[in-house]
C-alpha cells in the first residue's frame, strides 16, 4: 500500500506523467538564441513525476491531516477563528467579480467599484471613524500604514515626535510596526488588574510621544475601562491614538474605536469579518482615520462622484501606495458579503454572543486553572498554567495533549505579562455543546496533570506525527527538501 | 545529565543560601506571541513534582523539571558575570506566528 506520509518526491518515477498536453500550434523558439547563457539551466529540473490519481490522493491525504474551523474547534485566542460562510465563497465567485482586471476602465467595473465603496462606508461607521483606505493586506500592514500617516501628519505640522507607545500585553506586530516606521518603542507596563495603568502612562507621556498603539479590549480579553482618561493624557501632549483592531469582534455594534478617542483604526478582515486566514496572506487590514488625517490616506480610493464610482489618484499629502491595485479584492468581497449578510444588529449579536461564549467557558474552567484577572472578560480570557507547572507539567505539554482530542490548542505563552498562559478565544460561531465538549477535555487534561502526567508529557499520541523535538528543529533547521538530507 | 559550571558560576553559587522551602533551579521559560522563544536561568524556586537533581559537587544541587530538561543540551555551560547574572548556552529563538 502506498505510504501517504511520503513526500511527493518520494513518489516521483522517472517518465510517469500526469497530464497530457495538446500539440502545440505556434513556432518552437530555441531559448538558448533568446536567453543569455547564464540564466539557461544546464540540467533537467528535478520536478516530481506522478500520475493524476497519486497527486489527487497525495494533496486530498495532506488536506485531511490539516487542521481548520471546518473540520474542529479552533480557540485561537487573539486570532477569532471563526466559522467563515460558505455564500461569502459563492459571492467572490461571481463573474462580475471574479473575472475583472484591475486596470479595466472604471466604467466597465462600477459594480465592483461600487461595492468597495460602500465597504470604505460601512468600515468607517463600524470603527466611528471618518474615511478608510482597503489597501493594506493584514493586521501588521494595517499598523505599519497607520504610524506611516502618524509620521505624514506630524511633519506636515513640523513636528518631530519620535517615540511610540505600547503597553506590554500587545501583540509583537505593534512594536514591530512602530520600529519599520522609523520610530522609537517604548512599552508601558500593566497594573495589576491587567490593565494600563494611566499614572505609569502619564510618566512616558511627552512632548516625544508620537502616538499609543492600543488594543481594546486589551490581548487578555480586558476593556481598557480608563480609555477616555488615557485619549486625553495622549491628545493632550499633542499624540495620537492608534487602536489596533485585532479585538473588534467584542465591541461590533456597542462602541466605537471613534467615540473611544481613537484617531486611526486597523481591523483584521480575516478575524471579524469572516475571510480566510491564510499562511500570511491573503489577508486584509483596512486603516480608518478621522477628518484631520484624510489627506495622508494612500491613493488610490474609491470616491463617488455625480453618481459614478471612480479612483482618486491625485492626493498630494498622501503617503502613497501601500499595496499593489486597490487590496486583496476578493477578501474585501467577501467581507462585504459578511457584513451585508448579517446587517447592524446580526452584527450586534456576533459580539454579545462572542462575549457570552468566553465568559461561559472562563467559569466553566476557572475551578481548574489559575484565573489572573477578575474583570468579565469580552471576547476572549486567559488562564494561567502555574498551578499545573508546580505539578511539573507546563503549558506546552497541555496544548499538546489537547491535539489528542482534536482540538487546535489555544494561544499559548502570550501575552507575556501572564505565566505560562493559555489565551482562549471560542468565538460566537460554536455551540454550546462544542464548549461543554472542550471544558470537559480541558478539565480531563487538568485532572491527568495531577493523577497521570506522563500522558500529557509525552502528548500527543494520536496525531500522525508524536512529540516534536522543538530544541533540533530550532538549532538545525532543515528547510529545503534535498534527496539525501531527507534520506539520511 | 552534565552541565559545565565556569569558574565564575561555581564561586557564585558556593556562597549561596537557598531561602528555606526553595530548591536551586535550573528553569525554562516559553515566551509566545510571534515567534516561541525559550529562555533558561537558574533562580531559587519552589520544588517540583517529578524534579530531578544534579549534583555538581560542593554542595550545588540543581532542580530540573521534565520540561526544562528537553531544552537543555548535554553539557550546557553554566556562567556568571557581573552584567548579565547567570547565563545558560542553550535558549533559543523558534519563528512561528500568532
Ligand atoms: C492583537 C493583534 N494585533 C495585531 C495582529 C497582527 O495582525 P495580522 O496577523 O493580520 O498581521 C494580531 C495577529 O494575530 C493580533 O492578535
Amino acid at each position: 500500500m502506498m505510504n501517504y506520509n511520503d513526500l511527493i518526491f518520494e513518489i516521483s518515477r522517472p517518465g510517469r506523467i500526469g497530464c497530457s498536453l495538446p500539440e502545440s500550434d505556434v513556432p518552437a523558439v530555441d531559448v538558448s538564441k533568446k536567453l543569455p547563457a547564464h540564466l539557461i539551466r544546464d540540467e533537467e529540473p528535478e520536478l516530481p513525476e506522478v500520475s493524476e490519481l497519486q497527486l489527487v490522493r497525495h494533496y486530498t491525504a495532506l488536506s485531511n491531516k490539516n487542521h481548520g474551523v471546518d473540520n474542529g474547534f479552533y480557540p485561537l485566542g487573539s486570532c477569532t477563528m471563526k466559522y467563515n460562510p460558505k455564500i461569502n465563497e459563492d459571492v467572490a465567485r461571481l463573474d462580475g467579480f471574479s473575472r475583472i482586471h484591475p486596470y479595466q476602465p472604471a466604467s466597465t467595473v462600477q459594480g465592483a467599484l461600487g461595492l468597495l465603496h460602500e465597504l470604505q462606508e460601512d468600515l468607517a461607521v463600524i470603527t466611528g471613524m471618518d474615511a478608510v483606505t482597503l489597501q493594506p493586506s493584514a493586521g501588521a500592514q494595517g499598523e505599519w500604514t497607520g504610524l506611516m500617516l502618524v509620521k505624514a501628519y506630524l511633519e506636515q505640522k513640523g513636528e518631530k515626535r519620535t517615540t511610540v507607545l505600547v503597553p506590554d500585553s500587545a501583540h509583537g506586530t505593534n512594536p514591530a510596526s512602530a520600529t519599520v516606521a522609523g520610530f522609537r518603542t517604548v512599552t508601558v507596563p500593566s497594573n495589576e488588574q491587567g490593565l494600563v495603568d494611566v499614572d505609569e502612562l502619564k510618566k512616558h507621556v511627552n512632548e516625544d510621544t508620537a502616538a499609543l498603539m492600543l488594543t481594546n479590549p486589551n490581548t487578555l480579553g480586558l476593556f481598557e475601562k480608563d480609555i477616555v482618561e488615557i485619549a486625553k493624557v495622549i491628545h493632550e501632549a499633542g499624540g495620537l491614538l492608534y487602536y489596533d483592531g485585532a479585538n473588534a469582534n467584542a465591541i461590533l455594534g456597542k462602541t466605537t474605536p471613534g467615540k473611544m478617542g481613537f484617531d486611526i483604526v486597523h481591523l483584521n478582515l480575516h478575524k471579524t469579518f469572516t475571510t480566510p486566514h491564510g499562511g500570511g496572506g491573503p489577508g486584509a487590514g483596512p486603516v480608518g482615520v478621522n477628518k484631520k488625517l484624510i489627506p495622508f490616506l494612500p491613493v488610490p480610493r474609491v470616491v463617488e462622484k455625480n453618481d459614478h464610482y471612480a479612483l482618486n489618484v491625485d492626493e498630494p499629502l498622501s503617503i502613497g501606495r501601500v499595496k499593489g491595485y486597490y487590496g486583496n479584492f476578493g477578501i474585501l468581497v467577501r467581507a462585504y458579503t459578511y457584513i451585508r449578510t448579517m446587517g447592524p444588529d446580526g452584527l450586534r449579536q456576533v459580539s454579545e454572543s462572542a462575549v457570552l461564549h468566553a465568559n461561559y467557558l472562563r467559569k466553566k474552567l476557572e475551578p481548574y486553572f489559575v484565573s489572573p484577572y477578575e474583570q468579565v472578560s469580552k471576547h476572549e480570557f486567559v488562564l494561567s498554567g502555574s498551578k499545573q507547572k508546580k505539578l511539573g507539567v507546563r503549558t506546552l505539554d497541555m496544548a499538546k495533549r489537547l491535539l489528542d482530542f482534536g482540538y487546535h490548542p489555544p494561544t499559548i505563552y502570550f501575552p507575556l505579562n501572564v505565566e505560562e498562559c493559555l489565551m482562549i478565544e471560542p468565538t460566537e460561531t460554536e455551540s454550546k455543546e462544542t464548549l461543554d465538549a472542550f471544558a470537559d477535555v480541558m478539565i480531563q487534561i487538568a485532572r491527568e496533570v495531577e493523577e497521570n502526567p506522563d500522558i500529557v508529557l509525552n502528548a500527543p499520541h494520536t496525531t500522525v506525527i508524536g512529540r516534536l523535538d522543538e530544541v533540533k528543529a530550532a538549532r538545525k533547521p532543515v528547510v529545503r527538501y534535498e534527496k539525501e538530507t531527507i534520506q539520511t | 545529565m552534565k552541565i559545565r559550571l565556569t569558574d565564575a558560576a561555581r564561586q557564585q553559587l558556593t556562597g549561596f543560601t537557598v531561602p528555606e522551602n526553595r530548591v536551586l533551579r535550573i528553569d525554562a521559560d516559553m515566551k509566545g506571541g510571534c515567534g516561541i522563544s525559550v529562555h533558561l536561568s537558574v533562580e531559587a524556586g519552589e520544588p517540583r513534582r517529578h524534579d530531578t537533581t544534579l549534583d555538581c559537587g560542593g554542595g550545588i544541587v540543581f532542580h530540573i523539571d521534565r520540561f526544562t530538561e528537553r531544552y537543555l543540551d548535554e553539557g550546557a555551560e553554566i556562567d556568571w558575570t557581573k552584567e548579565n547574572g547567570f547565563t545558560i548556552g542553550s535558549s533559543f529563538d523558534s519563528g512561528c506566528t500568532v
